[in-house]
């Protein structure tokens, strides 16, 4: 909101410079956003909070002004004439529904004549972004800056009848001063005379009623609307109005009545009117709600020792007024805040107030020293730290794609996008679903990289999300993923990654099994499983895949589910004495058929359960005359002592006889 | 025997033109072969000469063997370099030439850690510090958790700001990390110290300082004798950790529905001024009591703060979109 510096100076004295100013009110939570300078004039862009309804008007911060720098606020004499000058006129208003207008101030104002408002109205009007109309337009979007209080002008003479106050109708139409129809939806405040709809109430005045050249009377209409009808018209209708944005908020519910006093003020000055019929308002005025507090609960909140004394002096100045507790506790109030302040109902809020007000930088500043907590949290690991730290040591980088994906790129996945969880009110394309793998950012990332580099190596953390729901929490699943791509296009490669992934992790025992026809994997690619659970995927992407994010370059990608992998990590550690004796060492050579796999052969090796097999895995494997063939590569250790040739014989023996058995198994001779 | 300095000049000539590993092993086999090397063929003539000639020739063939041999031996090592070099094309043949130490280092494919992820892992230790852990929650919320428990109800003016995505009536993507105050506590009981850092999304059209998906960091301490002045002794100390000892900090009022008092704070940038960071204040006591915790007992207070805008300020990133950008020319600088 913007206030003209000079406007203020009208209500409250000020001397320091406009930056001191502006940073007393902020740091009391008046937020200055801009200090804007022009014409010799300085203007304030204030950012108000949506509960201090009260200052979004010039008065209202004048008044957390004089509080700060300890002056008196003036406040402009309201009109307090009675007596009518003109001939007496009526206008019937009434609501049929009490809630949607329960408070306002309502006459009628003639000998008006209608003209350009004088230089010093249209001057602060401009300065504070409104586009000066007519003397009588004007007056009231003065005074509604002024004070805050938003308040509408009839043309009396083209008002047929009685004028009602109700809730639209579903469908209802009417024809905003702007020149646009707008339909309505139900419960819209809206005013009517006996013929037609003259008023989008809060919002905008018909067409049908405003205040022209021609006009001589008008009816002056100050309201407090309910806030949250207003808040629903507008977004339904798409309008924000200076009005409107007021009206949202909980306005001072006596405040109506000064507001009219002082626009039939101006008006009477600057456009020649009378007051031609009584000043009617209606529940006016109000009283607000006291309630008790406890002083030693506001001190436990700040954890300030603030004196009874500066606490009352606080409180009165920004006029609360306090009495003595009706319980007789002497540690506590019954404060009844202005009415100004609805926001404020509880110990908690003038906790605030006094807070804002002493100046949070001027509280001491302390450690807390309870207990430090023990739940299950302060026991976990950082298993993404670590493992962070081990693909970027292995020269991988880490990026961050967006969550939220469109259409295209989950069909370019071979998701299905009816599967896939999407928000019902997208701002763009761009972003309308959450992503249901991480390998479309990954993807998107790797294509945009091959412009610059010719290896492109990256991976990710973070949620993917899908329709299901978790049994467990309710919401759709969103499980954390770890995902990786590379260009350096080998299976064993990316599976030396996962494997080390497990090994940080303290996994043991995981499975690599080969994918059947699986979405955007090719033949070369495997699920892993641990402990029969899928965990994720690995391998070569089909080229189909790359060719719809256009890449032109092989891609190994591995995508697991972080949160399973955590479920399973571990890190239990324990040392293994060092060998006292010599092992020996020894590679047999296999032949098997194709379709045994690697794992069967050491499978059957483990099933021996021979303690003297320290070690064996396999070295190179090369396709021979239609078969495969393994090197078998062994490490045999006796704890007892060095092993002897014929020991060595006969356990390799063992080995071979059961390979024999169970797969066939041939042995090429040396 | 009398070709031997011929000989020798010849092999540093041909020594010096050998570019590959075959050329080099030909060349070896030339001179040191074990039968037809030239080397092994003039040592054979050696024990035919006289012994004047012995004497004179003798020497002289051995300094040219061991000459020879270490010069072979230097081509050999430069050879493996340069072949390592051709895996790492900005290396420099450096032999035969006088040693300089400004040579660039060899560089190791070393891979970065995301700046976002430097600066979360870097909240993550300060707070740790002070005895808080950290803890994740879901980024697919219901209203009643991202709204309701926090005292936004269906029609508070806030509802505005925070503009909503929507799955459905019930289900929203979380419009910041504040539901994992209410979804702890029902779950834990005081003392509480946690962060939970996470993604929030807004209905935001992506500019340089708006993405419609970004991270926040949300802070909760709960405790029988707390106040706001461990609030912000705290966030004092966490600012001074992460901008440094001198930084300037402030405080000010400010309104959120779900704390009582509020308070923002803003550090002070050299270039721009004072800028806002972080959200904060005293948890209000019905939130306390949605989360089940006696508000009569306990005292709480929350923070929260957008890790992108601390990376932001911090290595003066001036547009948002970078970060989630995937450009490794960005993601190397870090």
């Amino acid at each position: 909101m913007l206030v003209p510096l000079s406007w203020l100076k009208d209500f409250v004295t000020l001397t320091e410079d406009e930056e001191k100013i502006a940073e007393k009110l902020l740091l009391s939570g008046t937020k200055v956003e801009e200090i804007t300078r022009k014409d010799g004039e300085v203007v304030f862009d204030f950012e108000i909070t949506p509960n201090r309804g009260d200052c979004l008007g010039v008065i209202g911060i004048a008044r957390e002004a004089s509080v700060l720098f300890e002056e008196k606020l003036r406040l402009p004499e309201p009109f307090s004439e009675t007596v009518l000058t003109s001939r007496r006129k009526s206008i019937n208003f009434s609501s049929v529904d009490k809630s949607l207008c329960p408070y306002y101030t309502i006459g009628i104002i003639d000998n008006i004549k209608v003209e350009k408002s004088p230089e010093w109205i249209r001057k602060r009007l401009e300065l504070v972004g409104i586009r000066p109309l007519n003397n009588i337009v004007d007056i009231t979007n003065y005074v509604m800056m002024e004070t805050g209080q938003p308040m509408h002008a009839f043309d009396y003479d083209k008002i047929v009848g009685s004028l009602i106050l109700r809730a639209s109708k579903e469908g209802e139409k009417v024809i905003t001063i702007d020149g646009k129809e707008r339909k309505l939806h139900k419960g819209a405040i809206i005013i009517e005379d006996s013929e037609k709809l003259i008023d989008l109430a809060g919002l905008m005045g018909g067409e049908n009623s405003e205040v022209d050249e021609n006009t001589s009377t008008i009816v002056l209409h100050v309201p407090i609307y309910n806030s949250v009808a207003i808040r629903r018209t507008s977004q339904y209708t798409s309008l924000r109005t200076e009005a409107s944005n007021r009206f949202e908020k909980q306005l001072d519910p006596n405040g109506h009545r000064y507001a009219f006093e002082r626009a039939l003020h101006l008006l009477k000055i600057e456009a020649g009117g009378n007051l031609a019929s009584n000043i009617r308002s209606i529940n006016y005025p109000v009283k607000s709600e006291s309630f008790e507090i406890s002083i030693e609960r506001v001190r436990k909140i700040l954890g300030l020792s603030i004196s009874e004394d500066d606490l009352v002096n606080i409180l009165s100045n920004l006029g609360f007024e306090i009495l003595p507790s009706p319980s007789l506790n002497e540690s506590r109030f019954e404060i009844r805040p202005p009415t100004w302040r609805p926001d404020v109902k509880s110990t908690e809020d003038i906790a605030e107030e006094i807070g804002r007000i002493w100046g949070y930088n001027n509280f001491p500043k302390k450690l807390p020293r309870g207990d430090i907590p023990t739940h299950e949290d302060s026991f976990t690991v950082d298993w993404a730290k670590r493992v962070r730290n081990l693909l970027t040591g292995l020269g991988i980088n880490e990026t961050y794609s967006h969550s939220m994906t469109d259409a295209k790129s989950v069909t370019n996945i071979d998701f299905d996008t009816e599967k896939t969880l999407k928000v019902n009110n997208r701002m763009t394309v761009d972003y309308e679903y959450m992503r249901p793998t991480l390998l479309i950012g990954l993807l998107q990332s790797i294509e945009i990289n091959l412009n610059h580099f010719d290896e492109v190596e990256l991976f990710e953390f973070g949620r993917t999300f899908s329709t299901q729901i978790d049994t467990k929490t309710k919401l759709p699943s969103q499980s954390n993923k770890i995902s990786l791509t590379t260009t350096k296009a080998d299976y064993f490669y990316i599976k030396g990654i996962v494997e080390q992934i497990l090994n940080t992790m303290g996994i043991k025992e995981g499975e690599f099994v080969k994918n059947e026809n699986d979405s955007i994997w090719t033949e070369e690619s495997s699920t892993l499983k641990i402990d029969k659970e899928v965990i994720g995927y690995l391998g070569f992407v089909k080229a189909i895949t790359l060719k719809n994010f256009s890449i032109n370059k092989k891609i190994v990608a591995f995508e697991l589910d972080f949160d399973k992998l955590i479920k399973f990590s571990s890190t239990k550690k324990i040392y293994k004495a060092l060998l006292t004796y010599p092992t020996v060492k020894e590679d047999v050579s296999l032949i098997i058929q194709n379709n045994i796999t690697v794992d069967s052969v050491l499978n059957s090796i483990k099933s021996l359960n021979e303690k003297k097999i320290l070690n064996y895995g396999i070295g190179e494997i090369f396709s021979l005359e239609g078969k495969k063939s393994v090197l078998l590569k062994l490490e045999y250790y006796d704890p007892k002592g060095t092993m002897e040739d014929k020991e060595i014989v006969s356990i390799r023996k063992k080995i071979i006889e059961k390979l024999k058995k169970d797969l066939q198994a041939e042995i090429r001779s040396k | 025997m009398k070709n031997l300095e011929i000989t020798s000049r010849e092999a540093v000539v041909k020594l010096n033109k050998v570019k590959s590993k075959e050329e080099f092993e030909n060349l070896r086999i030339h001179y040191f072969g074990r039968k037809k090397g030239i080397l092994t063929q003039l040592a054979s003539k050696l024990p035919n000469l006289s012994d004047k000639e012995k004497r004179k020739w003798g020497p002289k063939f051995n300094q040219l063997k061991q000459d020879l041999s270490s010069l072979f031996e230097k081509k050999e090592k430069s050879l493996l370099l340069i072949e390592e070099k051709h895996k790492d094309k900005k290396k420099v043949l450096h032999d035969n030439l006088p040693f300089d130490p400004t040579v660039p280092g060899r560089k190791l494919a070393v891979g970065h850690i995301h700046p976002l992820t430097q600066i979360i892992d870097e909240v993550k230790d300060i707070f740790h510090y002070l005895g808080f852990s950290w803890v994740d929650g879901p980024e697919v919320e219901t209203d009643e958790y991202n709204f309701q428990k926090l005292l936004i109800h269906k029609d508070h003016p806030s509802r505005d700001v925070q503009q909503t995505y929507y799955i459905n009536d019930e289900l929203l993507l979380r419009t910041h990390t504040s539901p994992m105050q209410i979804r702890y506590m029902e779950k834990h009981s005081p003392p509480i110290r946690i962060i939970s850092p996470g993604r929030a999304y807004r209905r935001d059209m992506p500019d340089a300082t708006h993405l419609p998906d970004f991270l926040q960091i949300e802070g909760l301490l709960i405790d029988e004798k707390t106040a706001l002045t461990d609030l912000l002794g705290v966030l004092d100390f966490f600012v001074k950790r992460l901008f440094g000892p001198k930084s300037k900090v402030r405080f000010y009022g400010h309104n959120f529905p779900y704390t009582e008092p509020s308070v923002e704070v803003e550090v002070y940038h050299k270039k721009r001024g004072w800028i806002e960071i972080l959200g904060s204040g005293m948890v209000h006591p019905d939130v306390l009591r949605n989360g089940g915790i006696d508000p009569e007992k306990y005292i709480g207070w929350a923070f929260g703060m957008g890790p992108d805008r601390l990376a932001m300020l911090r290595y003066g990133i001036d547009d948002i979109r970078l970060l989630y950008s995937g450009d490794l020319r960005f993601l190397e600088q870090f």
